[in-house]
């Protein structure tokens, strides 16, 4: 085939991908239903089938047999633990706007810089000779296709293929710096290079299944005819792999299918939604299937066609050129050619991304040129996609060995295997260290240099072939593909065992020996999920004005307003509380981290904590200067707690003593220290916990304050009576945080008010003495003129000595009725109580008022005596109460024209009231509080007791005495009576 | 009990049939259908690891699907 059209073929194709890629940039959003949304995605993961895939998988076959299979077993049998693991990571990977497999364990890893850093690096270092494989196979393939005489015989379409590539790359896939977001254009174009290359393997597999041979069986049966080929259909045999080969390789790729970079953006990164993954577990493996299903076939049409396994990459294209189908042909160069371009755009995106973000941002940020961050990195990822196309396209020119194809792509694949531990375990294991990632995976890739590459390069002649047989300086425990003597095992099962063993090894054992720091377990909890470990620092907190100037900062400008939108969630800056902002600041960091990777955004906003040292020293000074002074107010209030005689306790919001001051302990008799665990009603007496006990609790659940009078009881349970004031704590929020609680001892007052009382009593006996005296001295002194006149004899005989005795003998009288109220007034009187109607007692006294009444003038009234209340009295002894009363009222209106007494017997509450309402003279007010003492009398005839004794009965009834009076207007006197509950008796004894 | 909570017992039981000693069985130099034995054995434990997780994408997880 002449060149010209081919090239016009390949650059047309060219032209058609960034067709795709623009159209569905420009529409895609609007056209993909969740359907081709889903179908995108799967085919999109496809891109794990490369030019390796396409020409290396026969070659492999035709060499190696059924080996070739385990690049995609392995992912089928990984993909039942899609559902599970690569779910989690996805929701994981979204949550924190992971954008690669080295910032996912950087941020993993307390989104450590230096972590990211070794990870991108060796990463990068493992993917280039892959890259330069799909190079190498686009050029081998066009030379193939092109005739030696042909004008371009010397043209290497691998430099425009792999320059077209980059600026394809640039355009759709670096457009902005989020990888998070869709790239929906060069996603779209990738997915339908996927279809290309499907639809390519499966024409050439049934042209030459069914055009060259007759079938699966014509062709299996011919090479069973071979004896040299016919073990290629088994295993454990040569030239077919090992057991330990083939479940090695398994696990290879198993891993590879998920960490490989370009897998984990189109996997993870670019995952459109959680639940595809359920679509693509069972539609990629199904694809992986059908892309391989005429491998074989082709592997064994080649060997029976050329009859020689040399060469045999190229089987796939030499069969349908051999057979002069040049449209065939052109249909698996165009396959094969997107196969290889698809990874190269993918693969090259995800490692720019990874160098730019890695390992040159770290760099920036020390240099500290923040400014220009936003710039600086999406230069760096465009020109990362050129560096990334650049090396892999001078790899591609400069090696010339012999390696297979499979080989570059094997070692790529056990290189990236080095992260699995990390990535795996960080997911599922909190205890995981950075210290443990960073062991891991330096171990992991030493071995896989030792291992692997060393002993490759020894085959490409670079190092002796000595190195290999006897070891480095002739250590034999260091040969490479025997390491510490372990042999039988094929070089690449003993590479991959020793790189995991060591890598896993010292994950687990740094894990578990060094302690992680708060970063670290901060970012583990929500990696692996479950309880949120503690704050790990004072979280920053950044104002709206500052997020606003961070975006600009790292955000193209037409973008800062939605993104700002979207931070305040609908709410106006001012509104925002410290909880929101702090959540702002967490959401702005991922949002930055979806551009510049984890540790690049948490340095980026803590650097706005940044202080020089000036600033720091003077922040230390004012905060001691304020902890001084808080000390200082604390002490005096402690000392002024401390000097209070007074017991102050302060509690919980459940009543639980926290702390009691000297004061307090001295009364309750504790001990040093004790108090913490008491009750504020263990300090009460039995009986007053239930009076006052639950009404405290309310007061304190309320936020009132309670006061009142006690009894206290020490440890020794001796009782004390007492004040207890009780006050409610409350925070800046009004919430109640406890109780502060005084109790001060009443003894002493008590004891005072008692001695008080008994002088007073002293007095009024006194008093009561006095006027005993002098009610005595008056006929005392008419017995002493009486009886002096009847001795002298002057008076014999007549009536005047009759006189004098009569008047004696009345003086006699007259003592003898003082001695006898005195005598009835100083009784220990017992009551005889019974319930009785008092209307009843009250009748008898009324009757005889009105007696009295018609004699002297007065109009007596009486009203509601048929009321039927009950009280529990002493009947004749109340009787002469009532008597008294009404006898006063009648003498006190005794001189008045229009003289009026009022006896009302009535209701109130729960007492019973008699009322006698006079118009009488009244009481003068200095008079009215002596009306009850003994003696004590406004009115010429009378020993004064008659209210004392009122009074005493009504207090042993306990009744009450009101007396309202106004000089020359009236008096009324009300005598109030406990009601009794029960039926009453009915006749007064 | 869904299908898919299944699926990581279904991962360790078909990985045991694609590697040593399980594989022993089908590595045997025979054609079937002609097909060699360990190629059909391959392919169709492929193909039903294809259908178990077809399976359990479509009744495994009813609270999922749009």
């Amino acid at each position: 085939m002449s060149s010209t059209p081919l090239v016009a073929v390949l650059l047309a194709y060219l032209v058609f991908l960034f067709l795709v890629a623009a159209v569905a940039e420009r529409f895609g959003r609007h056209l993909l239903v969740p359907r081709l949304r889903t179908a995108t995605y799967v085919l999109t993961i496809s891109v794990y089938c490369t030019a390796w895939t396409f020409y290396g998988s026969v070659g492999l076959a035709a060499n190696r047999g059924l080996e070739f299979l385990t690049i995609y077993l392995g992912p089928a049998l990984v993909a039942l633990m899609w559902p599970t693991v690569l779910r989690k990571l996805v929701r994981v990977a979204k949550e924190q706007r992971i954008t690669t497999i080295s910032d996912f364990i950087a941020s993993r890893y307390g989104k450590s810089a230096s972590l990211g850093t070794l990870v991108a690096a060796l990463v990068v270092c493992g993917m280039i000779p892959y890259i330069a494989l799909q190079l190498k196979a686009v050029s081998a393939t066009f030379k193939m296709m092109i005739r030696e005489d042909s004008l371009l015989s010397g043209f290497d379409p691998a430099l425009l293929v792999a320059g077209t590539l980059a600026l394809f790359g640039i355009l759709f896939g670096a457009r902005n710096l989020d990888f998070t977001r869709q790239q929906t254009g060069l996603m779209t174009a990738v997915a339908v290079e996927s279809l290309v290359k499907l639809i390519a393997f499966l024409t050439v597999g049934a042209f030459v299944t069914w055009g060259l041979y007759d079938g699966f069986g014509s062709i299996f049966s011919r090479i069973a005819e071979h004896p040299e080929w016919s073990d290629l259909v088994s295993l454990g045999l040569p030239p077919s792999a090992s057991y330990d080969r083939w479940a090695a390789m398994l696990l290879v790729s198993m891993v590879a299918v998920m960490f490989l970079p370009r897998q984990f953006h189109v996997l993870v990164v670019q995952n459109p939604h959680e639940r595809d993954v359920h679509t693509a577990a069972w539609a990629f493996p199904l694809y992986l299937l059908a892309i391989n299903v005429f491998v074989l076939p082709i592997a064994f049409a080649g060997l029976l066609t050329f009859s020689s396994g040399a060469a045999s990459d190229s089987f796939i294209l030499a069969l349908p050129l051999n057979a002069g189908a040049e449209l065939v042909a052109v249909i698996v160069f165009l396959g094969g050619f997107s196969a290889a371009t698809a990874m190269i755009v993918v693969d090259s995106l995800a490692l720019s991304k990874m160098i730019s973000n890695d390992i040159v941002l770290p760099f920036i940020l020390r240099r500290r040129h923040l400014e220009e961050v936003y710039w600086l990195s999406l230069a760096w990822t465009r020109l990362g996609i050129l560096v990334v196309v650049g090396l892999g396209y001078l790899w591609a020119r400069l090696e010339r060995g012999q390696f297979l194809l499979v080989e570059m792509g094997l070692l790529s694949f056990i290189a990236v295997t080095q992260c699995a531990p990390a990535v795996l375990l960080g997911l599922y294991w909190r205890r995981g260290s950075r210290k443990g990632a960073l062991w891991g995976i330096s171990l992991g890739f030493a071995l896989w240099f030792y291992t692997l590459i060393v002993p490759a390069l020894v085959k490409e002649g670079v190092l002796p072939l000595s190195l290999i047989e006897q070891g480095p300086v002739g250590i034999w425990w260091l040969r490479p593909t025997a390491l510490l003597g372990l042999e039988g095992l094929d070089p690449l099962s003993h590479g991959v065992f020793w790189s995991l063993f060591f890598n896993i090894g010292a994950y687990l054992v740094m894990s578990l020996t060094a302690p992680q720091d708060a970063d670290e377990r901060s970012q583990a909890a929500a990696f692996v999920g479950g309880a949120v470990a503690e704050p790990s620092r004072t979280p920053a907190i950044l104002s709206v004005p500052e997020i606003e100037r961070l975006l600009h900062l790292y955000v193209p400008a037409k973008e800062v307003d939605a993104i700002l939108r979207e931070l305040l969630g609908g709410k106006a800056p001012r509104e925002l509380s410290l909880p929101d902002l702090l959540d702002m600041r967490i959401r702005l960091e991922r949002i930055l981290a979806a551009s510049l990777g984890a540790a690049a955004a948490r340095y980026i906003i803590e650097d706005r904590f940044t202080i020089s040292k000036r600033e720091a020293g003077q922040l230390v000074e004012s905060f001691q200067a304020m902890q001084r002074s808080l000390r200082q107010s604390e002490q005096l209030l402690a000392s002024v707690v401390e000097s209070v005689d007074d017991c102050i306790f302060t509690t919980d919001t459940e009543g639980r003593v926290i702390t009691v001051n000297r004061a307090g302990q001295r009364l309750l008799g504790l001990s040093r220290g004790a108090g913490p665990g008491l009750s504020y009603l263990d300090v009460l007496d039995e009986s007053d916990r239930r009076r006052v006990g639950p009404a405290i609790r309310r007061a304190v659940a309320e936020g009132r304050t309670w006061g009142g009078n006690v009894t206290g009881l020490t440890t020794s349970r001796q009782r004390f009576p007492a004040h207890l004031g009780i006050a409610c704590v409350f925070d800046a929020q009004r919430r109640v945080l406890g109780a502060v609680g005084v109790l001060r001892d009443l003894t002493e007052q008590v004891a005072t008010q008692q001695r008080l009382i008994q002088r007073e009593k002293l007095a009024s006996l006194g008093e009561m003495a006095a006027a005993v005296a002098h009610e005595i001295r008056n006929p005392l002194g008419g017995i002493k003129m009486a009886t002096r006149l009847l001795a002298s004899g002057e008076f014999s005989g007549g009536r005047i000595p009759q006189e004098m005795a009569q008047s004696v003998v009345s003086g006699i009288a007259e003592i003898e009725s003082i001695i006898a109220d005195l005598l009835d007034y100083a009784r220990d009187t017992r009551l005889d109580s019974q319930d009785y109607p008092l209307g009843l007692i009250l009748a008898p006294v009324v009757a005889s008022a009105l007696a009295e009444g018609e004699t002297r003038g007065v109009r007596v009234t009486a009203q509601g005596l048929e009321e039927d209340l009950v009280a529990t009295v002493d009947g004749p002894r109340l009787r002469q109460v009532f008597a008294n009363v009404v006898k006063n009222a009648l003498e006190a209106t005794d001189r008045h024209p229009e003289g009026h007494v009022a006896v009302r017997l009535y209701q109130r509450h729960s007492t019973a009231v008699v009322e006698v309402v006079d118009n009488g003279v009244g009481i003068a007010p200095e008079f009215r509080d002596k009306v009850f003492l003994p003696f004590f009398t406004t009115k010429p005839t009378g020993t004064g007791l008659g209210m004392a004794i009122v009074k005493k009965i009504m207090d042993l009834h306990g009744g009450d005495i009101e007396i309202e009076s106004r000089p020359g207007q009236g008096t009324t006197v009300r005598l109030s009576i406990p009601r009794a509950t029960r039926p009453a008796v009915t006749g007064v004894g | 009990m869904r299908v898919r909570d299944l699926l990581p017992a279904c991962f360790l039981v078909f990985t045991a049939l694609l590697i040593w000693p399980l594989l022993t069985i089908a590595n045997r130099p025979a054609l079937i259908a002609g097909v060699p034995a360990l190629v059909l054995y391959l392919f169709a434990v492929w193909a039903v690891i294809v259908a178990v997780l077809a399976l359990a994408a479509h009744v495994g997880g009813g609270e999922d699907r749009p």
